[in-house]
């Protein structure tokens, strides 16, 4: 193999390697900087002033400013309980129960981060009003289409993100280093 | 096949492969630290596209499209107020009117290191000090100010960052009232106590002159975004 073609091949691999992975654990997080509860995932370090390098990066591109997980718990869904991709062709239920805290809400996003226009203009359901059932459970439907009770309208042709924001839990400590969520909302898929 | 794959591995010049992962390794720290460095598109960098320095703007309801940063709560009324501590301390006067309402306060890049709530304040109304670390072993600042009034002393690690206030909305019928008492808060330059103009006499009387003046001016108020 010719020298200069080794050169190319070695910087176009070098630059692969580095900025891909780069990209990679920025955006996706790996076991270092993220933790699953089912569907949900979370930066355990976010908004913190000793964050790791990647979630620093992470809240720089973003644009975000997070409060520090020791006070705050910012839980993102892409996709549902089963790991299929959560989008606004589907109907999906999200099964919980009120979460011990300050304040906590659920807002639908689409893949880009933007609020998704409807005519209710409801983009979320917080701990202030949300309606219970009898049991204390709460259920939210996500649908293109009108739904009774708690429903997030999801628009037509989005990928979605779901985010739970939680204020001041009652356990963060231990939701973030044991991994034992009090008890993070199922989303259901009920039909496509 | 195994032997197009043995020829393959033979003709493979591993010393540069090995290589390559290694300039990969660096190219890779170097693109992780630099990031907050050169991201034009951060808080900061989109929040300065709205404002300016020590004034504290309360934003209108977060609805599709009208949202200075991603992924914004849209029950949440939001206010905030970038900070520029070069030249004095910056002084927060802010209500947590309900037990929800919140105060974060953040670094140049997006670091928190401070958050009141109002169910953990002693008090609804509150006077927040920003004081540099590095400002801090040359300056007195107490808890109590001249007058009696109880202030609450916040160290920063940098000089510029960000307030963010949170006040969540329980329903579209809360918001107007919630941006009213929003319009109270305040963010500005400390002014200087008669103690620091006294201090000052080295600056001569001209210069004392201008700051008492300036120091009588009525506080401006907030603005709203839109």
């Amino acid at each position: 193999m010719p020298v200069l073609l080794k050169f190319f091949a070695f910087a176009a691999l070098s630059l692969v390697l580095g900025l891909g992975s780069a990209w990679y654990m920025i955006d996706a997080g790996t076991a270092l900087t993220t933790t699953r509860f089912g569907a949900w995932e979370i930066w355990h370090r976010e908004g913190m002033i000793d964050a790791d390098p990647y979630t620093q990066a992470r809240t720089a591109r973003s644009g975000r400013l997070p409060v520090t997980t020791a006070t705050a718990l910012y839980f993102t869904a892409r996709h549902d309980d089963d790991g299929y991709t959560l989008t606004s062709s589907c109907d999906y239920e999200i099964i919980g129960r009120s979460i011990n805290s300050l304040w906590w809400s659920i807002a639908l996003y689409d893949s880009n981060g933007d609020l998704i226009a409807n005519k209710a203009e409801r983009h979320s359901f917080n701990s202030q009003n949300i309606s219970l059932q009898s049991n204390g459970e709460f259920r939210i439907a996500v649908s293109s289409a009108v739904k009774p009770g708690n429903w997030l309208p999801s628009g037509r042709n989005n990928d979605l993100i779901l985010m739970l924001r939680v204020i001041r839990p009652v356990n963060a400590a231990r939701t973030t280093r044991t991994r034992e969520p009090e008890s993070l909302p199922q989303i259901k898929r009920i039909d496509c | 096949m195994l032997a197009f794959l043995r020829q393959m591995l033979s003709q493979t010049p591993w010393l540069w492969v090995a290589g390559s992962i290694c300039l990969g390794g660096i190219i890779h720290i170097l693109a992780v630290f630099s990031i907050p460095l050169i991201a034009e598109r951060d808080a900061w960098g989109r929040l300065s596209a709205i404002s300016t320095v020590n004034q504290m703007y309360v934003l209108p309801p977060v609805t599709e499209g009208v949202a200075p940063l991603p992924m914004m709560a849209p029950d949440v009324t939001y206010a905030f107020c970038r900070f520029d501590l070069t030249q004095q301390n910056v002084l927060l006067r802010l209500v947590l009117a309900e037990a929800t309402w919140m105060v974060a306060i953040y670094g140049r890049y997006g670091e928190n290191f401070y958050f009141l709530t109002g169910a953990e304040a002693r008090r609804k109304d509150l006077r927040l000090l920003l004081v540099p670390r590095e400002r801090l072993a040359r300056e007195t600042v107490t808890e109590k100010t001249e007058e009696g009034e109880e202030q609450i002393i916040v160290i920063t690690p940098s000089l510029t960052g960000i307030v963010l206030v949170h006040a969540p909305v329980r329903g579209k019928a809360f918001v107007r009232p919630i941006i009213e008492a929003m319009q109270d808060i305040s963010c500005e330059p400390q002014k200087e106590t008669d103690a620091q103009l006294l201090a000052s006499d080295q600056d001569g009387d001209l210069a004392r002159e201008q700051r008492l003046r300036a120091r009588s001016e009525p506080r401006k108020g907030t603005r709203n975004y839109r």
